[in-house]
Order: structure tokens, then C-alpha cells, then sequence
């Protein structure tokens, strides 16, 4: 199957299975803060894109984008985190 | 995220690209507006990835879901059913954002291909260090490529080749008895895009008027993925401006015109050539490339008019 599909489309599929499969998990596991949710969403991004690159070049430069903002989304949650515990 | 689907050879009817009239499906051209048909793959069974179109059209529509899904996860308190929606926001953003434009994998191609051959091209200018730039001769009929001769001598006089030297197959030419106007006659790097433009249109560019150029360049150029439709043919007295807006080659252009800077300047990138080959085959005069710019994907290509064929 992986011969037929082109890198970015596995990302894709990938990337969608994983989400809806962390929202399933996450949910029977009674988790209600949304953070967590987005933190693992952010992670899992990032570990699909090691998994199925390299992409093409313009691609990978799009991905860095969409991964910074993720990364600062994780980071703030982070943060808020750690305040939280200093608190 | 492939769909396989089967493309019936027998049909007894396809319709025209162009006009939409139905044509029987052994027609090689429109019966109406008579442009080429397009033919069916030999093969029955084809594959088609869904396109970046397809991907963008995917991605809105999971993007609004996402989008109503998140919001009224919020509203009714329930964070799994936030929490997807913003998955699917997420998703449907990466969609619209990501796949690279088939356009742009085209130009990555088309550098790929051809780019060792201009470099060579250019190490030949620059190991006869030639300094004048090439004169296009114009050619008529359909599928006729006009040459570009690039006269060896700064010191020669006006060149007005004759237009036969279109159909020769000789490198090094020699006008006359007169050793300085010797020159090298080349098959311009756009020869093929003109080729394929004359093709597509199913015309002959040597028959139509230069203020006719511009729609049907544009054309032409948008059903290729070289330009957007909107081609601007400005005419002086003795120049030709040509602009457009790529849509593909733009990295080509880019990297010609650091890595051959000769090459573009004397002859022309593939595109500026194949410019100066249609300006010079539409008006059946002898055309020198002046100038050709890029600024982001704007093409500026600003061409000679020298003699006609028949002075």
C-alpha cells in the first residue's frame, strides 16, 4: 500500500488516525482538560513527521511553519504547567 | 487516499476541451471549433492521487467541521467533542496548507531534466567568448521552430540570416564570403514550447496578428501551467514588451539566470525563448532578446524587432 501512496498522503492518514485515536483513549480515560488533548495532538505531529519524511522540499518548509506554532502551543501549555505547580 | 478508476475505451462520444460540442471518439479533432481532442490513455485502468485540489477541497471542508464541532464542544461543555473539532481544525488546516502544487513539482522536474544541458550551453558561450546576442529567424508554418543565430564578431555588421538557415541542421555558419559574419546557429531553448503552443492551439502562429499574440499566448500558457491567462503584449515602433505572471519554471528562471547568465542574456531562458521564437514567427521579422527580468513570478521580457524576412 505505502508504494501507491505518496509521503504526505500517509502523513495525512496517519496523522488523522492518530488524533482520533487520542481522543478516544483520552476520553475513556475521563480526561476533560483540553491542553492535554492539544499537547499530545502537537506531539504526535511532530513524531509523524519523523515517521514518513522526507517530504518534498516546499513542503518542509510549510511543515516547519505549522510545526513552530504547535511547538509554541506546547510550550505555553508547559508553561502554564509550571505555574501552576509553583503556585 | 488513492482512487482507482476505470476509463472506458469505447465510448461513443467525447466532448471537446475547448467548446464542450460532442465529437465521435475516433475524432482527432473538435468538429466544431476544430482544436485538437485529447486522447484517452491506451491503458484501461488508470490511478489518480487526489490532487492538491482535491487536498484544498478536503481540507476546507474538514476545517469548517472542525471548526463547528470545537465551538459547540465548547458550548455544550463536552471537551472530547472540543477536542476533536480542534483535531479536525488542525487537520483541515494542514490539508489547505501543505501539499506542495503540482505546478511546483512540474518546475522541480523541468529543472532537474534540463538544467545540465544549459549549463553546457552557457561553458560553450563562454569558452568562444561570444558577446553579441542571438537573432531569432523567423519561419513560417505549422510546427516550423525558428533558430537563433548568435553572430561571432562584435565587429560584424547587421546579420539578417536567411531564412532558410531555419530548416539547416549546421552549428557553425558562415554568411558570405565575408569571414566576420560567421555564427552559431542554435535550436532556441524554447523551441519545444513553442511547438507545444502551436500544437495546442492548432494554429499556425506565422498566420495570425501580433495584437491576436497576447490572448493566445495566454492561453495557451495557462492550459500549459507556464502563466495565468493575462499575457501583456505591448508593441513600439521597433520593440516588443511581454508580460506575465508564472505559474511554474519560476525556479528555472531563478537559477538560469545565476548559474547561466550568459545563456539568458544571449539567447534566452526557455521561456524568454520561446517568447522571442513566437513574437518573431507572428510577426515574420528577425527579433533580438534586449532584456528579460524576474521579479517574484512576473516575467518582463522586452524584445528587438529588427528587419523583415523579405528586406
Amino acid at each position: 500500500m505505502s508504494s501507491s501512496l505518496e509521503k504526505i498522503e500517509i502523513f495525512f492518514l496517519a496523522y488523522a488516525f492518530l488524533i482520533s485515536s487520542t481522543v478516544i483513549i483520552l476520553s475513556a480515560l475521563m480526561v476533560t482538560q483540553i491542553d492535554v488533548y492539544l499537547a499530545a495532538f502537537a506531539i504526535e505531529y511532530f513524531v509523524v513527521l519523523l515517521a514518513t519524511s522526507p517530504h518534498n522540499p516546499g513542503e518542509t518548509r510549510r511543515e516547519r511553519i505549522i510545526g513552530v506554532m504547535l511547538l509554541i502551543v506546547f510550550t505555553g501549555i508547559v508553561i502554564e504547567r509550571v505555574l501552576l505547580l509553583l503556585k | 487516499m488513492t482512487i482507482t478508476f476505470r476509463v472506458r475505451t469505447d465510448l461513443s462520444e467525447r466532448s471537446c476541451w475547448i467548446c464542450g460540442s460532442q465529437n465521435r471518439a475516433k475524432d482527432h479533432f473538435c468538429s466544431n471549433c476544430g482544436v485538437q481532442l485529447t486522447h484517452l490513455s491506451q491503458s484501461k485502468t488508470s490511478r489518480a492521487f487526489i490532487g492538491p485540489k482535491d487536498f484544498s477541497t478536503v481540507g476546507i471542508f474538514i476545517l469548517v467541521l472542525g471548526t463547528l464541532l470545537s465551538v459547540f464542544g465548547y458550548l455544550i461543555g463536552i471537551v472530547p467533542v472540543m477536542a476533536l473539532g480542534l483535531g479536525a481544525l488542525i487537520l483541515g488546516v494542514m490539508l489547505v496548507f501543505l501539499p506542495e502544487p503540482m505546478s511546483s513539482k512540474a518546475g522541480t522536474l523541468a529543472i532537474l531534466c534540463s538544467l545540465p544541458s544549459f549549463l553546457d550551453l552557457e561553458a560553450f558561450l563562454q569558452d568562444l567568448d561570444i558577446a553579441p546576442r542571438g537573432i531569432y529567424i523567423p519561419v513560417a508554418g505549422f510546427g516550423a521552430v525558428p533558430k537563433v543565430l548568435i553572430p561571432m564578431t562584435d565587429s560584424a555588421p547587421s546579420i539578417s540570416p536567411p531564412p532558410k538557415l531555419a530548416r539547416s541542421n549546421r552549428v557553425f555558419i558562415t554568411l558570405g564570403r565575408n569571414t566576420n559574419q560567421r555564427g552559431i546557429l542554435l535550436r532556441p531553448p524554447g523551441a519545444e514550447i513553442i511547438s507545444a503552443l502551436e500544437n495546442l492551439l492548432q494554429l499556425d502562429l506565422s498566420t495570425i496578428k501580433l495584437d491576436e499574440l497576447s490572448g493566445r499566448m495566454g492561453f495557451a500558457f495557462e492550459m500549459l501551467g507556464i502563466s495565468k491567462r493575462t499575457v501583456g503584449v505591448q508593441m513600439e515602433e521597433t520593440a516588443v514588451r511581454v508580460q506575465m505572471s508564472l505559474v511554474s519554471l519560476v525556479d528555472l528562471e531563478e537559477r538560469l539566470r545565476s548559474e547561466a547568465p550568459r545563456l539568458v542574456e544571449q539567447v534566452g531562458s526557455p521561456l524568454t525563448s520561446a517568447i522571442a521564437g513566437a513574437v518573431s514567427k507572428v510577426t515574420g521579422k528577425y527579433v533580438r532578446l534586449s532584456d528579460s527580468s524576474i521579479n517574484g513570478s512576473n516575467l518582463i521580457v522586452t524584445l528587438e524587432l529588427l528587419a523583415d524576412v523579405s528586406k
